[in-house]
């Protein structure tokens, strides 16, 4: 991982992980992130189909995105897949209430595999051009988002609404949470002089 | 028949019976010794007792001496078990559970198995299930049943292997058992099962197993380089390049693991939907198809076992309680292992062990007269004697360099831990603390790290209940022995030499003396102080080896996977200690673990 100021003219990579259930538009989000517009021939096998070069606040970024759409039944090769993630969307389609329940499961996970109390996340609900069909309501969205500690935003991978916002708000959340750590890394350095053998 | 199936390891009771019952093998020498070439080669007969037994025996000795696995595969002691126990049998139910442990089957048995299991599953697999996206929508059982099933034998496979983990009870039986599924790991990328693989590999990386920084920490580091190497195969870098390229590169047979073909059509259908009219929709999931396709054709040349398939498929649990089981894995998991790295301290059970050991003034095994210091001096002259140190330890120390890919963020944090709180007194601990099944008190004392002052040593020594129980006047049975270790902790011992020693048994407890002379083998040429204990816990059995050498018996404690071989110089000797000792650990059976669970 190089950090901003390693090397100047190279930007952080950043690896992002998009996880919800089957159905819930996981790879429309990634996918409308990735492709600005659809390429007539896109290719989901090669190796660069996921990542994205893009500036978000003035700084470079490398985004490298991990969505396991299709795979959602391979529920124990999921905790494997979480451990390298720095930062993650918690997808659900607010026209399918046993997704938004399944959110709370998949922050657990997160949180057990980092071994951490809180973790850079980000609650997506997906679908929100559907409003006729909604049957997650904003508020019901809101209250779970205050439960978790994770910001909550709602968009639209159909109509690319708040698609781009998702990815960058959760890379401002990334990186937020690596300067605190530093920050607490450094003072845990200090106290602790040369026993820190971490990193 | 058993008299108390709760014993953890019933196999080797019912050797001791059978030879108290038809006083085998002293009356059957001829066929012990046809038998004792290639035990493996025993005729298959499902109702003789006698083979069966030999063979129990000969179970073991394979295992001590980490045999090919192949060899294994016409053991009888399987065919007994099948044939001849009816599996519903109810009094046999515990007996089920502990013959059909992960770790009774060899590793290559087990990746066959599983390789013979998911072959037809795989093949079932239908490119209509696969062009719809079936396994993705609401009625998937019905439009995609053998994608479905497919992915359940996954999440089986890496459920169960987390159990299997968490069954021991110690760091080092757990190491042990995950040393194990490291093995039928490779044996399952040797056989191109990359379904099976990836799901051993998955429950390796599972939050439960990943963290038991202690059991990882007992992991021999070949153990451990084998493991990243596997794992690195599927990370998800890149859009899982390794995975991709090496798939490129194998032959046939192979099973692949379905999940990124699944990505790969789901994303095909998102950016190219049906309906669409797209052409590239049609041909770019052909392509996945056609791969697909080519795998299913393959064939697994390998002998069905159906006794070990049996047990595989038995392990289920129902999938809508899979969070629960989940959740369950991970409690259990805290339990081992407190999350705290310093957690041992508090309320864990190794931390009433460490009470004791702390409470234990007297070290009972240093004569009185070495009790006041100079005993130190002994120890550790002994110690340099003793060839065998185990690498984990040394692991340890080289601190960050030891970093490991396959390791919790944690495994560091333990060691700082350790430095606030005063290194070697923890550390001391620390050495001690896996130490979930006592008998892992033999030679702890010995092999413990130089560096380790006597002072301390000494104040480390455990078990004054031990103590309590040696009445120096008090012995069983004594003779001359040479011993040598074969197996320590599941570590096959490379350097291991013959050690002369003289041998007591005071009740629960052999007691060794150090030889004075080079030659002899009477009392007087042995020291009068002893200068190892080891209490025989009910985890320990003894083997005469009919085989090998008249005189010789091995000692064996396959929870935590110690041999040690011992030679009497006369048969009759042999065998009175395989009776004195077996006697001994016979009465010890120990209840079942309060936390061994079933899938059922």
């Amino acid at each position: 991982m190089s950090r901003p100021g390693d090397r100047p003219n190279q930007a952080q990579t950043y690896k992002l992980v998009v996880v919800g259930g089957g159905g819930v538009g996981k790879s429309a989000i990634t996918i409308q992130f990735i492709q600005s517009y659809f390429v007539t021939d896109y290719d989901p096998t090669i190796e660069d189909s996921y990542t994205k070069q893009c500036v978000i606040d003035d700084i470079p970024a490398k985004l490298d995105i991990l969505d396991t759409a299709g795979q959602e039944e391979f529920s124990a090769m999921r905790e494997q897949y979480m451990r390298s993630g720095e930062g993650y969307l918690l997808v659900f389609s607010v026209a399918d209430h046993a997704s938004f329940d399944e959110l709370f499961k998949f922050h657990k996970q997160i949180l057990r595999v980092k071994d951490r109390d809180e973790f850079p996340m980000l609650m997506v609900g997906n679908k929100a051009d559907l409003e006729h069909q909604r049957v997650v309501t904003l508020e019901e969205a809101q209250a779970l988002s205050r439960q978790l500690k994770v910001p909550y935003i709602e968009c639209s991978a159909k109509a690319r609404m708040n698609v781009d916002q998702a990815f960058h708000e959760l890379v401002r959340l990334v990186r937020r949470f690596q300067e605190a750590e530093r920050i607490h890394i450094k003072s845990e350095r200090r106290t602790k002089k040369k026993k820190c053998t971490i990193l | 028949m058993p008299r108390d199936i709760l014993s953890d390891s019933l196999a080797v009771l019912r050797i001791v019976e059978h030879e108290d019952e038809e006083n085998w093998p002293l009356e059957d020498k001829s066929s012990c010794k046809q038998n004792s070439k290639k035990v493996s080669n025993a005729p298959i007969n499902s109702h003789n007792i006698q083979t069966y037994t030999k063979d129990d025996c000969a179970c073991y000795y394979n295992y001590a001496l980490g045999d090919s696995a192949a060899n294994r595969q016409h053991d009888p002691i399987y065919q007994y078990k099948t044939s001849s126990l009816p599996a519903a049998s109810s009094i046999n139910q515990s007996w089920d559970e502990i013959v059909w442990s992960a770790l009774r089957i060899a590793p290559e048995d087990i990746a066959n198995q599983l390789s013979l299991l998911d072959l037809p599953c795989f093949k079932s697999i239908r490119p209509e299930e696969l062009t719809t996206c079936g396994w993705t929508k609401l009625n998937k059982l019905t439009v995609a049943p053998n994608v479905v099933a497919f992915t359940k034998r996954f999440n089986r496979v890496s459920f169960w292997t987390v159990q299997e983990i968490l069954n021991g009870q110690s760091p080092k039986a757990r190491a042990e058992t995950l040393a194990h599924f490291i093995k039928v790991a490779k044996k399952l990328h040797d056989l191109n099962n990359l379904h099976s693989l990836f799901a051993v590999i998955s429950a390796l990386h599972s939050a439960s197993i990943y963290r038991l920084t202690k059991t990882w920490a007992c992991l021999s580091k070949k153990d451990k380089q084998q493991f990243d190497k596997l794992a690195e195969l599927f990370g998800e870098k890149d859009n899982w390049t390794a995975l991709r390229e090496y798939m490129r590169t194998i032959s046939l047979p192979c099973i692949p693991y379905l999940g990124i073909f699944l990505t790969d059509l789901v994303y095909i259908d998102m950016a190219h939907p049906a309906g669409s009219g797209s052409p590239h929709r049609v041909a770019k999931m052909a392509v996945v198809l056609k791969a697909l396709e080519r795998y299913q054709t393959s064939e697994y040349d390998i002998q069905p076992l159906p006794h070990v398939a049996n047990y595989l498929n038995s392990v289920r649990y129902i999938e809508e309680l899979q969070k629960f089981l989940e959740d369950d894995q991970y409690k259990l998991s805290q339990k081992l292992e407190p999350p705290s790295p310093i957690g041992s301290c508090v309320g864990s059970k190794e931390s009433v062990k460490e009470v004791q050991v702390q409470g234990s003034s007297t070290p009972f095994t240093l004569s009185p007269s070495h009790r006041l210091g100079s005993g130190s001096l002994r120890l550790q002259g002994s110690y340099s004697q003793t060839k065998f140190i185990p690498t984990h330890r040394k692991c340890r120390s080289l601190g960050s360099k030891f970093r490991s890919a396959s390791l919790p963020r944690n495994f560091h944090k333990v060691n700082f831990g350790v430095g606030i709180f005063g290194k070697s007194h923890s550390e001391d601990k620390d050495e001690k603390t896996p130490a979930g099944s006592v008998n892992l008190l033999d030679d702890t004392l010995l092999e413990s790290p130089s560096s380790v002052s006597g002072a301390k040593m000494s104040q480390s020594l455990p078990y004054s209940d031990v103590l309590s129980i040696i009445d120096p006047m008090e012995c069983d049975f004594q003779s001359y022995v040479r011993r040598k270790t074969m197996i320590k902790d599941g570590r096959k011992i490379s350097l291991s030499s013959w050690q002369r020693y003289w041998l007591q048994l005071s009740s629960n407890v052999l007691i060794f003396y150090g030889s004075k002379t080079f030659k002899g083998t009477n009392r007087s040429d042995f020291s009068k102080e002893r200068c190892k204990v080891l209490p025989l816990r009910d985890g320990w059995r003894a083997v005469w080896l009919e085989g090998e050498a008249s005189d010789a018996f091995q000692l064996v404690d396959h929870h935590v996977g110690t041999i040690y071989k011992f030679k009497t110089g006369c048969e009759s000797t042999a065998k009175q200690w395989v009776e004195k000792i077996n006697d001994v650990t016979y009465n010890m059976a120990k209840p079942l673990p309060a936390n061994l669970m079933s899938f059922e």
